[in-house]
């Protein structure tokens, strides 16, 4: 079987490395795969997140140097 | 993220800070959404073909934003421009150029740098010859490496490709940071897709 969409871009792995979440580079559709049970589900939130430019994030108190907003 | 209707894009993710760019009015805003501040400072040119990795220069404890821009020149040769901007003395700065020419995504301003414990690494590519430093079909195994800069010595280090990489994948293959590893991913013979996990960074 062919695959017409492995333009992928995995953006987070869980820590137990079961869990991946990819995106297609090209359309966007991103995808939750299960390693454990080989299974996917399709990400039902709609274009409106640009999912290839998403960042890891975690809160921290680090503070920018001098300047307040 | 992005904010205010796309004028922002993210440059990188770190410690808790965002760094975004707005090419419209060039400039690069720095925030920590927890504590809700935010700086801003504006860039020193207009060139929007710049683009923008964020990261932590572990050695001096600073936060540093590495802007690389890549030409060709007439003789066909790819040539790099990179300037370190650190936050705190505010300053920006000319750094040696880069011994290979890192694969940028077609998509405009989009950053594939990835930040990885005080290094941003680019999948790169040496003796390129294509037209706009993307993916192509005719490059081979061989040429692909991946470049690393240390935020600290401001210094590059070529890193090898996993040897079982042997085929030129179909799509272009991409660095990612999965699990704090660095990982190399790529499509294989139109039926998989694979993963490869550095586990020692840089050994």
């Amino acid at each position: 079987m062919e695959y017409k969409c492995l333009n992928l871009l995995p953006l987070y792995l869980s820590e137990n490395g079961d869990t991946l979440i990819l995106t297609n580079d090209i359309d966007e559709t991103t995808l939750i795969y299960n390693c454990r049970d080989n299974r996917v589900e399709k990400i039902g939130i709609t274009n409106t997140i640009m999912w290839s430019w998403a960042k890891n994030y975690v809160e921290s108190l680090v503070s920018i140097q001098l300047v307040d907003s | 993220m992005i904010e205010n209707g796309g004028s922002w894009l993210v440059a990188g993710s770190c410690n808790g800070l965002i760094c975004l760019i707005n090419y419209h009015i060039s400039c690069l805003r720095f925030r920590n959404p927890a504590t809700r501040t935010k700086f801003e400072i504006f860039l020193p040119y207009s060139n929007c073909s710049f683009r923008y990795s964020f990261g932590y220069d572990t050695l001096t404890e600073t936060y540093k934003v590495v802007a690389l821009f890549i030409t060709k020149e007439h003789d066909n040769a790819a040539r790099s421009m990179v300037k370190i901007f650190t936050l705190g003395d505010n300053s920006w700065r000319n750094i040696q150029c880069f011994p290979v020419i890192p694969l940028l995504w077609v998509r405009s301003h989009y950053n594939n740098g990835v930040y990885l414990s005080g290094t941003v690494n680019w999948l790169a590519v040496s003796d390129y010859s294509g037209s706009n430093f993307s993916f192509a079909s005719d490059v081979t195994i061989e040429q692909y490496v991946i470049l690393s800069i240390d935020l600290s010595t401001e210094t590059y280090t070529q890193l090898l490709l996993p040897q079982g990489f042997h085929k030129v994948p179909r799509y272009q293959p991409k660095l990612v940071v999965l699990m704090d590893c660095l990982c190399f991913c790529h499509d294989f013979e139109k039926t998989h897709f694979i993963i490869w996990q550095m586990k020692d960074f840089g050994v």
